[in-house]
């Protein structure tokens, strides 16, 4: 008890910094201007200013978090004691929050760091003097740290409704770009507008109130009702479970094939993207999530896919093949398959590292050829190939958005369809135990490189069907398409899904492909943000937010044995050094 | 340990010699093709190596931070080209300001120096923080999980700092001392390419004393040798890899200044290095201090090279695009037919 009340003025001091820290971090690299622009809460709240607040808050509630020493139970609440540091916490980013502001009020920072502008600089001190900004940015940063704290105070379940409630706001007001045209429309047709909750670009201050409370109490009277329901779930008999879970499937699809009705024709695109982001997730989910060997070079295959289509398909082509899709799909998978193991093969025997780094340098070398002098009477170089006709299906043509969106969700739903049933396969158990440890599935009799060549030539044919709806997207390939961003791009969103889990895939690539698309704010800051969420999921949740069953099972038995925790999480992460020094 | 049936070694050991004799022959056939239509003279063949030299100089120092991280943790630390990009991007704002100060090219020796400090402590800094944050919790984690870290990190560092220094490519301030050339031998040397290839000698040379010669040296090979038992000898595990990272830093800062002297510097700058100087320290055997060093040489001569000798004869159109291309393929080919390395053993590592 002595060292823990002697350590949180210390972690108090730790915290605030960080915070203050990350607040300066997003100052300097421009995120805070940009954000001034956004809207949160209409004439009360923009994005700027919220990530001062966010970033206090975390502090406060971070430190607020009760915390005990090795073998003691942790309490369930905080001292009050816990809210005055979290004050501490919140005082101490507000200060380093305000040094910066005081040094970049006396120093040309421009020069050298370009988001410092002197607009930036007035903004964040809000039109006074340094000297009220001090005292704003201290006295502020207190009230929120403490504020952050509170929540401690109160008991688990009112505490997590809080912050649900806090959280939602966020989220609904950010999603205004999405939700408000959806809104619109089915509002419409109750005879109801959408102003009471949006206005301005963000939530209107009654719509603010309303889901903070709504979604609070949801929660609060809910949560009871929720685990009721979820543990009859599991009572049930297995037959009756399944039926339940393909019940909600059928659901879950004639809502996907109804959206673009409610859709406005953007949003279908954006959709359309999101679909072919899903169908590249699901195919490198096979080589990274179900063998566990990580290509970083996975563009290539969409690359090979756009190309291979573009030139049987494209009008405009010297070769003038102009081809059925009848006779190009199956070609072009092919291809891509033979492509994947010319690739995988000469380097599936050696170190799991040095393969991403061969394939990372497989994607580029496709790159650079395609786009070189020398390839250029073929693949047209930086002009790429046009006039890729659209293939005829039912009658119609199939380049609209809407239309597009239709066979990608088709499309998609096969794809994982083939996923599930792989990874339940021998093939799957197969990946499974060669992902854990090859030596041993290699002693059991598995063939090493015969799987691992398998995995790649699946993934590689998956990749290759995304690129023939990118070219027929686009109606027109180019090499610029193909960079290495988009390889980062599919397995950040797998990383973030879960590696392994296909809900984790779709659920990944929403949110990695479609927000950024509709949340302009962030497209700049969007390769920044795939970074931070990669480092931060590898050291803090490795298993990803919707891990699949078989990892979190793993998860489970490895925490039971702990003395063999990193043996058993093959895969996974954990947060012990194995070597401690002391 | 390998289980592997002896027959089907065989057939690779075949296939691996068959490949190797294509690869000769066409080496060979391209070359003779290429010197036949004598397009290039001696001395424009000579400077091209020396390019190279200078070059290979340029990824030997941003190798020997792979090589050594390697060494002892055995990880990819991916984000190694992004330390390179700190500090040369830094250090670039620095010449600007000395020469708006007419400071440069007054002192240019003074100048340098300081420019080599900021650059390198820059770089420094950028490598013990992402030890600190990124690396030390990893440690002993299964393997996939530092690389995917050492991507996102990667991915982190270079947003960071085109957010922070924006996204122009910039070239450094010329320097009066380093332009012109100097005839050696021959050879007419860029100025900035001879201070190169010596910095370069000189700092691996210090480097390799430091880690023969020193306590803290000795201590990073223990540290690689076996973790628990050098910590059992009093070895201060997290401290020696703190300072790995640390002097795999103050190379890479040295190169990125270097890198800024002779061509440009941006954000971007540091990803195709990284992945060549990983080349070099894999062509030379990863882990091995020396290794990196003359695989550092032998690439960058490689890509100086090969492009116009492979690809003249063959009337290929601008074969200075496809640069990146072999030195990707060299990566390829040595991990085929000897994975360990020119100086590291020869059993291919497996899992």
């Amino acid at each position: 008890m002595d060292r823990k009340s002697i350590s949180l003025p210390r972690l108090a001091v730790k915290f605030g910094l960080i915070a203050g820290f990350a607040i300066i971090y997003c100052a300097a690299v421009g995120m805070t201007s940009r954000f001034f622009s956004r809207t949160v809460i209409n004439e009360v709240l923009n994005l700027g200013d919220f990530l001062f607040i966010a970033f206090c808050l975390i502090a406060g509630y971070a430190l607020g978090k009760p915390r005990a020493l090795p073998g003691d139970a942790v309490p369930d609440r905080a001292q009050p004691t816990a809210v005055a540091y979290g004050a501490m916490a919140g005082a101490v980013a507000g200060l380093t929050a305000w040094l910066f502001l005081f040094i970049a009020s006396n120093v040309e920072l421009r020069s050298v760091l370009i988001s410092v502008t002197t607009s930036l600089v007035e903004r964040m001190s809000y039109g006074g003097s340094l000297g009220s900004a001090l005292l704003f940015y201290v006295v502020g940063g207190a009230f929120l740290g403490a504020l952050g704290a509170a929540p401690w105070l109160l008991e688990q379940r009112k505490r997590t409704a809080l912050v649900v409630a806090f959280a939602m706001t966020v989220v609904i007001s950010l999603s205004e770009p999405l939700l408000r045209p959806i809104l619109t429309t089915v509002l419409l047709k109750v005879r109801l507008t959408t102003s009471w909750l949006y206005f301005g670009g963000g939530l209107s201050r009654v719509g603010a109130i309303i889901v903070f409370l709504a979604s609070g109490l949801i929660y609060y009277f809910w949560k009871t009702r929720g685990e009721e329901v979820q543990s009859r779930f599991g009572d049930m008999p297995d037959q009756q479970r399944q039926i339940i879970k393909i019940g909600a499937l059928v659901l879950l699809v004639a809502f996907l094939l109804y959206l673009p009705a409610i859709l406005t024709s953007f949003l279908a695109e954006v959709l359309g993207t999101v679909g072919l982001y899903v169908i590249l997730g699901l195919g490198l989910n096979i080589v990274i999530g179900y063998a566990g060997l990580l290509d970083l070079g996975y563009v290539a295959f969409l690359a090979v896919g756009s190309y291979s289509t573009a030139l049987m398909l494209s009008t405009r082509h010297p070769w003038g093949l102009e081809w059925s899709y009848l006779l190009a799909v199956p070609i072009t998978i092919l291809i891509a398959i033979v492509i994947g193991i010319m690739i995988g093969a000469p380097v599936l025997r050696l170190r799991g590292d040095y393969l991403a780094i061969v394939t990372l340098g497989f994607g580029e070398i496709a790159r650079i050829v395609v786009l070189s002098d020398w390839a250029r009477p073929i693949f047209g170089g930086a002009q790429g190939i046009l006039g890729i006709r659209a293939p005829e299906l039912l009658g119609t043509t199939l380049r609209e958005p809407e239309k597009l969106y239709y066979a990608i969700v088709i499309c998609v739903l096969i794809v994982a369809f083939i996923s599930v049933r792989l990874s339940k396969s021998r093939v799957g158990r197969a990946w499974n135990a060669m992902r854990e440890d090859e030596q041993v599935a290699e002693a059991m009799g598995i063939s090493i490189i015969g799987y691992k060549l398998l995995a790649f030539a699946t993934g590689a044919a998956i990749g290759s069907i995304s690129g023939i709806f990118f070219a027929i997207k686009l109606g027109s390939v180019f090499a610029s398409s193909f960079n290495i961003i988009v390889s980062i791009n599919v397995l950040a969103l797998i990383i973030l899904g879960g590696m392994g889990s296909i809900p984790g895939v779709i659920a990944g690539a929403f949110v990695l492909v479609g927000l950024p698309d509709l949340l302009r704010e962030f497209a700049d800051f969007r390769l920044l943000i795939y970074g931070a969420i990669l480092v931060a999921l590898m050291l803090f949740k490795p298993e990803g937010l919707i891990p699949s069953r078989r990892r979190k099972l793993e998860l489970e038995a490895a925490s039971e044995e702990e003395d063999t925790q990193y043996d058993k999480r093959a895969g996974e992460g954990g947060t012990e050094p194995v070597v401690t020094t002391t | 340990m390998r289980f592997a049936l002896p027959e089907r070694l065989s057939l690779q050991k075949i296939i691996q010699l068959i490949l190797a004799i294509v690869l000769v022959i066409i080496v060979l056939v391209s070359s003779s093709k290429t010197l036949d239509t004598g397009r290039f003279t001696g001395a424009q063949w000579r400077s091209l190596v020396v390019n190279g030299i200078a070059l290979g100089s340029l990824y030997a120092l941003i190798a020997m931070g792979y090589t050594l991280v390697y060494g002892i943790l055995f990880i990819i630390n991916f984000a190694h080209g992004e330390v390179f990009m700190a500090g040369g991007f830094t250090a670039f704002f620095l010449a600007r300001t000395l020469n708006n100060a007419g400071f440069l090219n007054e002192n240019p020796l003074v100048s340098l120096i300081l420019l080599f400090a900021v650059g390198m402590l820059v770089s420094m800094l950028i490598a013990v923080t992402l030890e600190r944050v990124a690396y030390r919790r990893l440690r002993g984690a299964p393997r996939l999980v530092p690389l995917i870290t050492a991507v996102g990190a990667s991915l982190f560092l270079q947003n960071t700092f085109r957010g922070l220094y924006g996204a122009q490519v910039r070239s450094y301030p010329e320097i009066e001392m380093l332009s012109g050339r100097v005839n050696i031998l021959g050879a007419d040397i860029p100025k900035v390419s001879l201070l190169t290839i010596v910095l370069a000698a000189v700092l691996m040379g210090a480097l390799f004393t430091f880690i023969t010669k020193t306590r803290t040296g000795r201590a990073m090979r223990a540290v690689g040798e076996d973790k628990e038992i050098a910590s059992l000898m009093g070895i201060d595990v997290d401290r020696t890899i703190v300072n790995t990272f640390a002097i795999g830093g103050l190379l890479a800062g040295a190169a990125g200044v270097l890198w800024g002297l002779i061509f440009q510097v941006s954000f971007f700058m540091g990803f195709f290095p990284g992945i060549k100087a990983f080349t070099a320290a894999v062509l030379g055997g990863i882990g091995n201090v020396v290794g990196a060093g003359l695989g550092g040489l032998l690439l960058g001569v490689l890509e100086s090279v090969a492009p116009n000798l492979l690809l003249i004869g063959w009337d290929v159109p601008s074969p200075n695009q496809l640069t990146d291309v072999i030195a990707f393929s060299v990566l390829v080919f040595v991990l085929i037919f000897k994975p360990g390395g020119i100086l590291g053993s020869d059993e291919a590592e497996k899992v």
